[in-house]
């Protein structure tokens, strides 16, 4: 692959890993949900949320470094094109990540 | 006294006996074939012109010298093996296909009709023995015994290896023979049938190596039987919601404190055994590590030669085997903490046993590495106290059958334990389960002893995988089941006849693809094509029971939820981390083995794939992600009694969670995956020896991508696997006094009256005292 190929499928693979992410949120978020009508019980059900979150934020983290080994590898015009995707991807990980810190 | 009823219909019982019934006689048949159907060893491999180029001996003495030199987890053969080194099968085909056509004056990237016809005709003679080779193919055989020659004179910093692991010129001979004999067989027609001994196995266009017909037949059709068994499971869902796992109805529990459960002294003892453990853990993570690194900087590591003392094949070696330790140890710790529970009591004597255990686990651990260390570094080729060589069954021959003898015998202390409730009990109740599930380890570990270094390559394949398969996703599948249910019936979460019923469930689901699907690994190993299409087929239905868990992991979480509100009056949930490994275990298992191992799994697929990262990144998120998270798991919930409540490490744990959940993402998706499917793409468009080129894996993009997996790796080393050292350290110093009486705490939870809920107040003792009445 040459020119735009190689930095397309490492957006493309980045795509895949937003997709994981927004997947496992999703997820997480159901699991918040009262069931059965009832509102009880949500301790588990964050902690739940919150483990599909944070591996959606490993699962990003890790999409930035594999973009930015390619930005530095490539050193090339095109693979520049790579780098908001980088800083979303590293931003999307911060968010699910960092909050760990300050919840119980 | 009479013996306590059937808690669920026998029917499932009889299920689960007719489908195993079935598996195993499938199995039988494919056992029969491997023997009967695989390519032959020929007496002598003579050229046209009468000399001979290698004889039988030569082809099982290099077979040997691959498997104890520890080549097995460097490179591979019939793609199975370690990714670092080329896969010598395709290497050895590639090699002399491009010799041969060279010499015929035809296209090197092509070949052509001479060539083809070189290596695809099928020159054994089955009366006398005896193979020959063209002329064109025994001076090949010459050139890549120079090549192997050269490569393995390299310095190790070129290789990975240890210098001058194969300088013997009578070595080289016969290691170049049973790679040759491999390729061989790997290219030459099936008599009679237009596709070689190993389905066409590995893509090489020169000589006409090209996927087959039921290759991609049987891809299909296991795709079908994905999509059928899925259907089928809904659909039984749907008519009987009884299925699955359901909380015991608008009771609430409330948790007795860690801190108030009786310990009997075996109970006690296991705080030495998840010390061991996680030290294992520890260090299996570190040479996990330097493995790795050799992936991402071949040369050196950090300006240390590591290979001229730890080579990349010995790394690897105790990388695996160290994983296999580490988890068993977490699950015989574990079956000597809960069998007291399942009992209500302890056998006296109990704890001695389990000491001397811990001490013969100790000895063949740290024997059979020194062996492996000695076999790689050619100190010593014993096949009973060095490196054996076959992947995952590295151990020597001795330590092998002491490690069966010592999982036997915690069977037998297991039986001390629970033979008082065993007796009361009818053969398909939870506790009969939880010992047969119990046996089955020690016993299909044993199958690994017939795999032996100088019987058929094909054959030893076979028995391997009855181990790597059937005993780690079966087997130990199955005891996870019964443990994860047992907890839950333990902890008051769910009724003992909804736990059995799903252990019934899943124990069916699990056996009808994963008995006979244990051929999925051996698609392109010498068996005949009814391995691959079997294999194929019965594989996909393991996907469904993976399917099953998604749909069960709602029900599942939401039996902790109301127990954990109720509990949050007295205090956090006692078993919080425990619960969340649970919960990693499940989303790991689907994500892991069933998402990364069906990637992998279609045949047509694995002709490309096999030996690739993507292999390892399957491996990795289904060892780690659900046999190493439970085995975190069980501890944290047999430590959370061992040590005092005042001195439990809540943070430590969190941070351990967190970071092994983490890192492991990160290592999967930061490098195994990427570069599983670099790999998959330049094996279909370039070709598969490209794809499994050392040069190529160990340069450039590929070797950046694996320096990004450090920062997960010191995720997972540092902050997951330390902290949990450090609570099982706390368990061995602070373990609390044993309850002498001899009796032991089997209810860990007291149910909660509906109008008292408020109030907290026990009301009915429940659990085994319970159920024993």
């Amino acid at each position: 692959m040459t020119g735009l190929g190689p930095v397309l499928a490492a957006a493309a693979y980045a795509g895949l890993l937003w997709l994981v992410a927004l997947l496992l949120d999703a997820i997480g978020r159901r699991s918040l949900r009262p069931r059965d009508g009832r509102a009880e019980g949500m301790a588990i059900g964050s902690d739940v949320a919150r483990f599909h979150r944070v591996i959606g934020g490993g699962v990003l983290g890790a999409g930035a470094f594999v973009l930015a080994a390619h930005v530095v590898v490539r050193r090339d015009a095109p693979a520049l094109l790579l780098l908001p995707l980088v800083a979303a991807c590293l931003a999307g990980s911060a968010r699910r990540v960092v909050p760990l810190w300050r919840e119980p | 006294m009479a013996k306590r009823a059937m808690l669920v219909s026998s029917g499932w019982l009889q299920a689960a006996l007719i489908v195993f019934l079935t598996g195993f006689t499938i199995l039988g048949v494919l056992a029969y074939q491997a023997y009967t159907d695989h390519p032959p060893i020929p007496e002598r491999v003579v050229s046209e012109s009468g000399r001979t180029v290698f004889t039988r001996a030569d082809i099982l003495d290099g077979q040997q010298l691959f498997l104890q030199s520890g080549l097995m987890q460097y490179g591979s053969v019939f793609g199975h093996g370690g990714y670092l080194g080329p896969d010598y099968t395709a290497d050895y085909l590639r090699r002399a296909s491009v010799f041969v056509a060279r010499r015929h004056g035809e296209s090197e990237t092509e070949g052509g009709p001479r060539t083809v016809e070189d290596f695809r005709t099928n020159r054994y003679d089955h009366a006398t023995g005896q193979l020959t080779l063209t002329e064109a193919q025994t001076a090949a055989f010459d050139h890549v015994r120079e090549h192997l020659r050269e490569s393995f004179a390299q310095p190790s910093s070129a290789t990975g290896l240890r210098e001058g692991i194969l300088d013997d010129p009578k070595d080289l001979h016969a290691l170049t023979a049973f790679f040759g004999w491999s390729a061989w067989a790997a290219a030459a027609q099936r008599p009679g049938l237009s596709y070689s001994y190993t389905n066409n196995w590995p893509p090489e266009p020169r000589v006409q190596n090209h996927p087959t017909g039921a290759a991609i037949v049987w891809s299909v059709l296991s795709l079908i039987a994905l999509l059928g068994g899925v259907g089928l499971l809904f659909g039984a869902f749907g008519r009987w919601r009884s299925l699955g796992w359901h909380g015991r109805e608008e009771q609430t529990l409330s948790f007795r404190r860690p801190g108030t459960v009786a310990l009997t002294p075996g109970q006690r003892t296991t705080a030495w055994f998840f010390l061991v453990m996680s030290a294992l853990f520890l260090v299996q993570t570190l040479v996990g590590g330097a493995s790795q690194h050799y992936r991402a900087e071949l040369s050196d590591f950090f300006g240390v030669n590591l290979a001229s003392f730890l080579p990349f094949n010995l790394m690897r070696t105790w990388h695996i085997q160290l994983s296999i330790f580490w988890v068993a140890t977490s699950f015989l710790a574990a079956g000597i903490f809960i069998a007291p529970m399942v009992a209500g009591r302890e056998p006296s004597g109990q704890r001695w046993l389990a000491y001397a255990l811990l001490g013969a686990l100790v000895v063949v651990v740290v024997g059979s590495l020194v062996g492996e260390a000695a076999g790689i570094h050619g100190w010593s080729r014993n096949l009973w106290l060095a490196n054996q060589g076959f992947e995952y069954l590295d151990l020597g021959r001795l330590w092998q059958l002491l490690l069966v003898i010592g999982l036997f015998f915690w069977v037998a202390m297991l039986w001390r334990t629970l033979r008082p409730r065993l007796a009361i009990e009818q053969l398909g109740n939870m506790p009969w389960l939880f010992f047969f599930s119990a046996l089955a380890i020690p016993a299909f570990y044993a199958i690994g002893l017939l795999a032996h270094p100088r019987s058929h390559f094909s054959v030893t394949e076979f028995w391997r995988f009855w181990v790597v398969h059937l005993w780690v996703e079966d087997f130990l599948e199955l005891f996870t089941t019964v443990m994860v249910a047992y907890l839950f019936v333990l902890l008051g979460v769910v009724a003992e006849r909804v736990a059995l019923r799903l252990v019934y469930l899943e124990m069916i689901l699990y056996a009808v693809g994963g008995v006979v699907g244990t051929m999925h690994h051996l698609y392109f190993s010498g068996g005949p094509v009814s391995h691959m299409a079997l294999g194929a087929f019965f594989s996909a239905a393991e996907v469904i029971p993976l399917t099953f868990l998604t749909v069960e992991a709602w029900s599942f979480l939401q039996l902790g939820r109301r127990q954990w509100t109720a509990t949050a009056a007295q205090g956090a949930f006692p078993h919080r981390w425990a619960l969340m490994f649970l919960v990693a275990v499940g989303f790991w298992n689907f994500l892991g083995a069933g998402i990364f191992g069906f990637l992998i799994n279609l045949p047509i697929v694995s002709y490309y794939e096999i030996g690739t990262a993507l292999t390892s990144n399957h491996g990795h998120a289904s060892m780690m992600g659900v046999y190493g998270m439970l085995a975190a798991g069980l501890a944290m919930f047999a430590v959370r009694y061992l040590i005092p409540d005042q001195r439990w490490p809540e943070r430590l744990a969190k941070l351990s969670f967190w970071s092994l959940n983490l890192g492991l993402a990160w290592m999967v998706f930061a490098t195994l995956f990427p570069i599983g499917l670099l790999q998959l793409e330049r094996s279909v468009s370039i070709g598969y020896f490209e794809a499994r080129e050392t040069k190529y894996l160990t340069t450039g993009y590929l070797s950046f991508i694996e320096w990004m997996r450090l920062p997960g790796d010191v995720v997972f080393i540092g902050g997951g696997v330390l902290p949990l050292l450090w609570i099982c350290l706390q368990g061995v110093r602070y373990v609390r006094g044993p309850d002498l009486s001899g009796g032991t705490d089997s209810a860990l939870f007291t149910e909660v009256t509906r109008g008292e809920r408020g109030q907290m107040s026990g009301a009915t003792a429940a659990g085994v005292t319970e159920e024993l009445a």
